[in-house]
């Protein structure tokens, strides 16, 4: 409450009836007149406003008063009756600006603590507005860190495989579908030479239009993955590029990942133009490199340092993944038996093939080759089928001498048997012994119970005229 | 349908390995031990329709195996299969057959020994 304001408003009020007083004639003395002024200065204002506007009320209503009177009026002025009017302005102003102070101070708090209430409510739409932000922001990297999780698992699926196609195929998959490449080779070091293995064009054939986002399929039938949809990838076999000239030049002898942009800045355009746009070296552990990735073609706007970030970490990735793979091959082409069967393997029986061959070419000595095809076993129960290719083994086994060789023959349902010594109607004895035998056994293993098993014998015995082995295995066709 | 239950018994496993998964492609159910040794423990351990034994293994007389078998409460009603690639003498074949064993001279045709085995064993 403001002192001026109840004094200003009073002084006018009074003023207004003073100046009526003075210049209406026709305007009549009457207490009501200082009664509105009271009570409404108590009302509004409390206690202390409405004591001083009743106590100016009182004066002027008894200066205006005594000056209104006449003379004989004027012997009564201080009569109870002419000063009773005056005190109860004072009075009531007192009395109703004590009530309406009670209220005016309950409104007063009212209005403090709804302040305080829009303060703390102010705060908390702040820090509603912040935990918001935090929220949307946590949100935004629970999802980026999914994608991640995803991509990471994506990637590792694709290099999983111990097959070098599918890790080839995963690799510029990986590029395609995460880097935006539309263009990418892998090659492989083989005998001194960067031997291109797969490419990936997005689009399909040269000259079609790119698509960003090539679907590919990995096959797990033993045959090389494809891409399907816009993408194709394609497998050069035998090309091979050098590895000392242009950018694959500068990332196999650099061992380090290099753009194109990077290598302008020591190098003569005419030496990288028409070759790829990055390369990086696949290093093995022990640091030498096993092959070169390169990216040809890719979106413009993806020619970035986290896109090369990026592929420096596909390229540690495939690393490991082609090297293990690598190891997996080796161990597996030393591995000379089936566990299994107990048979040789099929590249094993082609080694020990070539020397063979090789012995009987020099010595002119007699060698023969039989292949026993099982027909359909594929379809039998996997329980079974084992059991009847280990029985069959072992019936070879029996008929044939120790120095024999019984193995694999191209697929687990078929035995290659590689008889030194032999031909002529002595294969033929040997080859209708092994039929009488397996069909004494009457393996009848099919879901249709009184199916029987199948096979043919295909026989192949050396001619000095023969160049190599395979001429040899040809002659089974 | 209950299978009948096999017994292979030989010292090679090339043998058993090859008996016994011509005898489960005709659906019986077979056991193969490459140890003589603990035979007489596991047919009285196990409940069998049929043993084929080989005669002569090391460590093991056939023909004492079969009289065993004969003597013991739980396998005297056992059939007995004897693989021999020996000549027996007349004797031994005598003693055998008495003992009502069943005997195969190797090399055997193993049609022929599966339709035997199917006629023991009622399958």
């Amino acid at each position: 409450m403001k002192t001026t304001s109840f004094l200003l408003e009073t002084a006018v009020a009074l003023g207004v009836i003073s100046l009526f007083f003075l210049f209406l004639p026709e305007f009549k003395l009457h207490p009501y007149y200082f009664w509105l002024v009271t009570l409404m200065m108590a009302v509004r204002y409390g206690v202390v406003a409405g004591v001083v506007s009743g106590t100016c009320s009182a004066i002027l209503f008894s200066t205006l008063l005594y000056a209104s009177l006449d003379k004989k009026a004027l012997e009564t002025f201080w009569d109870l009756k002419y000063l009773l009017e005056p005190a109860l302005f004072i009075l009531m102003g007192g009395l109703v600006g004590q009530i309406s102070q009670e209220k005016i101070y309950r409104i007063f708090e009212f209005k403090e603590r709804n302040n305080q209430l829009q303060k703390t409510l102010f705060q908390i739409e702040k820090e509603r507005a912040l935990l918001e932000k935090a929220k949307n922001e946590l949100e935004k990297r629970i999802v980026g860190e999914l994608t991640t999780v995803t991509t990471l698992y994506e990637t590792a699926k694709r290099l999983e495989s111990f097959k070098l196609e599918d890790i080839y195929a995963g690799a510029l998959q990986i590029l395609s579908d995460h880097l935006e490449v539309t263009q990418s080779s892998l090659y492989m070091l083989e005998n001194g030479l960067l031997t291109l293995k797969t490419t990936y064009r997005a689009g399909g054939a040269e000259g079609e239009a790119p698509s960003p986002r090539p679907q590919f399929t990995r096959t797990d039938d033993g045959e090389r993955p494809s891409a399907t949809g816009p993408g194709r990838l394609t497998y050069e076999e035998g090309k091979a590029v050098s590895k000392t000239e242009g950018l694959i030049g500068i990332a196999f002898e650099t061992k380090k990942m290099i753009s194109i942009r990077e290598a302008l800045t020591s190098h003569e355009f005419s030496t990288l133009k028409g070759g790829p746009l990055m390369a990086g070296p696949l290093v093995k552990k022990d640091g030498s490199v096993m092959g070169i990735l390169t990216i040809e073609k890719l979106s413009f706007l993806r020619f970035t340092p986290s896109t090369m970030k990026m592929f420096s970490i596909i390229l540690d990735w495939l690393s490991s993944s082609l090297e293990n793979a690598l190891y997996f091959q080796t161990v597996k082409a030393r591995n000379i038996q089936d566990e299994i069967v107990g048979c040789y393997t099929y590249d094993y029986f082609k080694q020990r093939l070539r020397e063979e061959f090789l012995r009987a070419k020099k010595y002119a000595l007699p060698l023969s080759v039989l292949v026993l095809k099982l027909k359909e076993v594929d379809s039998v129960e996997v329980s079974k089928q084992l059991s009847l290719l280990k029985s069959i083994y072992l019936i070879l086994k029996h008929q044939l001498r120790d120095i024999d060789l019984i193995s694999q023959y191209e697929s687990r349902y078929a035995f290659g048997m590689m008889l030194p010594t032999v031909q002529g109607e002595e294969l033929q004895k040997i080859k209708t012994k092994i039929v009488e035998e397996i069909h004494s056994y009457g393996f009848k293993p099919f879901q249709e119970v009184e199916k029987e098993l199948e096979f043919v014998i295909s026989e192949s015995s050396f001619s000095p005229k023969m160049q190599s082995e395979i001429e040899l295995l040809n002659m089974l066709m | 349908m209950v299978k009948n239950k096999i017994l292979v018994v030989d010292d090679e496993e090339d043998v058993t390995f090859l008996l016994s998964s011509l005898l489960e492609f005709h659906d019986f159910s077979v056991t193969t031990r490459n140890n003589p040794a603990g035979v007489m423990e596991e047919l009285e351990k196990n409940s069998y329709t049929l043993i084929v034994t080989d005669y002569m293994m090391p460590g093991l007389d056939g023909l004492k195996l079969c009289q065993e078998i004969r003597r013991s409460l739980k396998t005297k009603d056992l059939h007995i299969m004897m693989l021999t690639a020996k000549g027996l003498t007349h004797d031994e074949h005598q003693k055998l057959l008495e003992l009502n064993v069943y005997i195969v001279k190797k090399p055997y045709q193993p049609n022929e020994l599966v339709t035997k085995i199917k006629e023991m064993t009622k399958q």
